[in-house]
């Protein structure tokens, strides 16, 4: 079903368009937001971000523009964040438990200037990453958006364990050389 | 920052257009049960599916009262110096643990009272029980003689009977006999002092007569809905209604299906269309908000569902896309659809299987359109129980498992069945010949173990959760609490009969229901219903 249908549907009968929305897309989510906050929160809390992620998608969806990504990449895109933000949150709780007494250290946020160039670092890495060849560009998405281990990665590609770490680490020496650092 | 670090930041923040050319053509999955979970959590937060937003796991009122009984009578027990065992702190602190979760108070009573009474209400549930054989099989494990008078303690014995006195406290004989899979639709409904009966008069050879379902309070008739010339196929009880669902003659030669809805304030009847004379309804499950109900057809072996909303005014039918020569005996909601359990009718060469049947489960989503089969590995159970000395001088090739009930619990399948270890249905009468009743009964009760078996759809393994020799597994269901509740089939009669001229081994029952708590306790009592089967 493409996106314009599967909103259609959502639109005109809720429940079955979103029936079909997570059973098309909940192994997508689930693996996003398992990739951020695997060892880091219990499994109860990942599956309930995954199904946050939906209810937020539910909402927006009326005003869904698929010039602005697919309806893939937008759940992607929110998994993420709700996961990037309760893993925050997490660790933050963790460090509290381990030290009580201690205050939180000063704000130390990038000055505008500096986000604007980390913004601009962090594009050409993601352009630089999709232009991998399709297996380099697999094996980094698996390994760091993911968080699948490499004897995983390796199942899933069909090879072997050290083939797929060799190929990790010769891609990560080339994004690091195109971002101006030494391979 | 280190490269690796920039790029899960840069991976963190990315937005959906630029994860286009990142995530194109890479595959991902989730395990089905946690892509229902989170299917269901979803509708949840997006107020698509609020009823089952919140449910609260709360202990059985039934629990709460049996372990009241048993805490009462052993309390008294102890008191007379009737018992007397060694203090073990760990027991202790788990009889509490237990008494708290069924908000049972314990002021009053001693230590050892204490320990007893939860001893008695968690019967194997530790181990040092006398069947010690099977203690790392099943994960419950109890003992049905236990709760026979005479050969039980006066605790368990008082404890039956209270049980008893208090589900049924009069079951009209109905003189009735029916296959395990028939009885199994009338036991669900035994409930809070309260049970259905069935009464049904011969008709014409489509066998459409009259047919009523009548509710009980106490032993006295409360109501009944009849319908004639008309035949009750199915019913349940979900809150304060009754729904029944079954089929009848009209005049001009044709068969006409309706549910009917009864609750206290009224009592609608509605058509559903025109139903072939074939067809027979078996099971109505409430999922959610709306409700499913199971047909098949006994010609073609067809199955069908109809989906309804919760006012049964509007259905839906999909014909169930079931593997060939399996019938359809029993359905439960599973997820966020349903599960099924599919007996074998007809072989791969065509000829019909009524004696030895494999059977099937399959899982299909709430329209009934995506179905899913997988085979469990039941046979393999036969070795495990054997192996525990539930059944003695048999071999594992020999067993067959049948099949009766299925239910989800705890986001897995539980299958009702029982064990023959001394061959098939059909073996065992033809076994029979020469034995006395007594010797015949003895061989039937040594081969036949009821067994209770937790099913994994998502990793399809099976495993035994309690098991029950001499006796047979019957139906499930959860009572008001959610808490599973199995009603076991204690034999104590098998004889030959002759029906139509067939040789048939009749069974002799009682019916025992089976309570399981949330700490992994198992609770027995009589019903004091009866049961006999036709084998």
């Amino acid at each position: 079903m493409d996106d314009a249908k599967l909103i259609e549907l959502l639109q005109n009968d809720p429940e079955r368009g979103f029936d079909e929305l997570t059973r098309l897309y909940s192994g997508l989510v689930y693996s996003v937001v398992r990739g951020k906050l695997k060892g880091v929160c219990p499994e109860a809390d990942i599956e309930d971000c995954a199904a946050d992620t939906f209810s937020d998608f539910y909402l927006i969806s009326g005003s869904f523009d698929e010039k602005r990504g697919s309806i893939k990449t937008l759940l992607a895109s929110i998994a993420r964040r709700r996961a990037v933000n309760l893993y925050h949150k997490a660790i933050r709780e963790r460090a509290h438990r381990a030290y009580p007494d201690e205050h939180e250290e000063p704000d130390t946020a990038p000055s505008p200037a500096e986000r604007a160039e980390q913004a601009e670092e962090r594009r050409m890495l993601l352009n630089e990453i999709a232009a991998l060849g399709d297996v380099d560009r697999e094996i980094i998405i698996r390994k760091y958006y993911f968080a699948e281990s490499t004897k995983s990665i390796a199942k899933r590609l069909k090879m072997k364990p050290s083939a797929v770490d060799t190929r990790a680490h010769r891609a990560v020496l080339k994004l690091k050389s195109k971002l101006g650092g030494k391979p | 920052m280190k490269i690796d670090d920039m790029i899960i930041a840069a991976l963190d923040e990315a937005d959906a257009q630029p994860l286009e050319a990142l995530l194109e053509g890479i595959e991902t999955s989730a395990g089905a049960m946690k892509k229902s979970r989170i299917g269901r959590a979803a509708r949840s937060k997006s107020g698509l599916n609020k009823e089952n937003a919140h449910r609260t796991a709360r202990v059985s009122r039934t629990v709460r009262f049996a372990a009241a009984a048993a805490a009462l009578v052993l309390a008294f027990g102890a008191a007379m110096g009737v018992t007397a065992y060694a203090k073990e702190h760990r027991e202790y602190r788990e009889a509490i643990s237990f008494f708290n979760e069924c908000e049972l108070p314990t002021e009053g009573m001693s230590k050892d009272s204490i320990r007893e009474a939860y001893q008695s209400i968690a019967r194997g549930r530790a181990s040092g029980e006398a069947s010690g054989l099977v203690i790392g099989l099943g994960k419950y494990r109890i003992d049905l003689s236990a709760m026979e008078p005479g050969l039980s303690s006066a605790a368990q014995t008082d404890l039956a009977s209270l049980w008893s006195k208090r589900l049924l406290e009069s079951i009209p004989e109905s003189g009735e006999e029916y296959s395990v899979e028939a009885f199994r639709g009338l036991l669900p409904l035994y409930s809070e002092g309260t049970h259905y009966m069935l009464s049904t008069e011969s008709g014409d050879d489509r066998g459409f007569g009259s047919a009523s379902l009548e509710e009980y309070e106490r032993g006295e008739r409360v109501w009944a809905f009849g319908s004639s010339p008309s035949i009750i196929d199915a019913f349940g009880r979900f809150g304060e209604s009754v729904v029944m669902v079954g089929r009848s003659a009209v005049p001009d030669g044709s068969v006409s299906a309706f549910v009917a809805v009864k609750n206290d304030e009224s009592e609608k009847v509605r058509n559903i269309g025109a139903a072939a004379d074939s067809r027979i309804f078996f099971s109505i499950v409430q999922n959610g908000a709306s409700y499913a109900i199971f047909a098949r057809d006994i010609d073609t072996g067809k199955a069908y569902m109809l989906r309804c909303n919760s006012s049964f005014a509007a259905f839906s039918e999909t014909e169930l896309d079931c593997p060939e020569g399996y019938l359809v005996t029993s359905a439960a909601s599973f997820g966020e659809g349903y599960a099924l359990l599919l007996r074998e009718t007809v072989s791969d060469t065509g000829n019909i299987i009524a004696d030895r049947p494999r059977f099937m489960i399959a899982i299909v989503d709430r329209y009934g359109e995506d179905i899913k089969t997988f085979s469990p590995a039941l046979d393999s159970i036969a070795g495990e129980v054997l192996a525990a000395g539930s059944a003695d001088n048999a071999n594992p090739e020999g067993c067959r498992f049948y099949a009766v009930d299925i239910l989800e619990y705890r986001g897995k399948l539980c299958v009702s069945g029982y064990l023959l270890a001394n061959g098939s249905q059909q073996d065992h009468t033809a076994a029979a010949e020469g034995m006395t009743e007594e010797e015949y009964t003895a061989f039937v009760r040594s081969g036949c173990t009821a067994l209770l078996i937790e099913l994994d759809p998502e990793e399809e393994t099976q495993t035994v959760l309690c098991l029950e020799a001499g006796a047979v597994g019957n139906s499930l269901r959860k009572d008001e609490a959610g808490m599973l509740v199995w009603y076991v089939c204690g034999i104590k009669e098998a004889r030959l009969t002759a029906e139509d001229g067939v040789s048939h081994t009749k069974i002799h029952t009682s019916v025992y229901e089976y309570g399981f708590t949330s700490s992994g306790a198992v609770i027995a009592a009589d019903t004091g219903a009866r049961a006999a089967f036709l084998w």
